[in-house]
């Protein structure tokens, strides 16, 4: 069983580094991918993106940041709940 | 057990005082260390001033402001921003370890720990952690 947790640790560990989320402005002017724990990858900006100020665009481009980030967190956090969940489903089973 | 091991309601009441009091002491500590190192606000400015990112007390992206002048330089924004963020998380991890060995250094080698996350001559992580 612990033999199990292990394996399953380290697929959480797996699905840290490999969790991405992308989140793009209302207007398609910024997309943003980021990982989770505000691990922000690539920022890219699209040409209508010049037409704002830049006081306009580093609110949108802080927006498209959290909203990416925050996807990312609960992508995580859902997909390591799922693989918790199964060991301790596995644990049930065995017990029964 | 016994009566006579059993502890006293005095004798609780004590034990609760004495923990309260450590709560305290630590939660002071904590406040005082964090104010001394501003790691309540991180904030990184580009070499050129043109672009600033600001954290929140977790770390996170809280503000992204962008000069009029960076406009200009179109195609560098997106990773140049990409970069000022790193950077800025690299701050926050350094005054929060800074903060972590003063308030536990005696109990855990916060260093050990750092080393396997923090990137190495811009290069990723130190190490893989195992």
């Amino acid at each position: 069983m612990y033999g199990d947790i292990h394996s399953k640790l380290a697929e959480a560990q797996r699905l840290a580094a490999e969790t991405e989320a992308e989140a793009v402005s209302e207007d398609g002017a910024v997309r943003v991918v980021a990982g989770p724990g505000g691990d922000v990858r690539i920022i890219d900006l699209r040409m209508n993106a010049f037409e704002l100020s830049g006081f306009e665009l580093g609110e949108i481009t802080t927006a498209a940041v959290k909203a990416a980030t925050d996807e990312a967190d609960r992508e995580l956090s859902e997909a390591i709940r799922r693989t918790l969940a199964d060991v301790f489903a596995a644990e049930r089973e065995e017990r029964q | 057990m016994s009566d006579q091991q059993r502890p006293t309601p005095d004798q609780i009441m004590a034990e609760f005082e004495r923990m309260r009091s450590e709560a305290e002491a630590t939660l002071q500590r904590y406040e005082q260390v964090s104010a001394e190192l501003g790691a309540d606000a991180v904030e990184v400015v580009s070499e050129d001033g043109l672009l600033s990112v600001r954290l929140d007390a977790n770390g996170k992206v809280d503000a992204i402001v962008i000069n009029e002048g960076a406009m200009r330089h179109r195609q560098s924004i997106g990773p140049a921003t990409v970069a000022l963020i790193r950077r800025a998380r690299d701050l926050y991890a350094l005054k929060t370890a800074e903060m972590a060995r003063r308030l536990v250094g005696d109990k855990i080698d916060v260093d050990a720990v750092l080393a396997q996350y923090l990137p190495k001559d811009g290069q990723g992580p130190g190490r893989t952690p195992r």
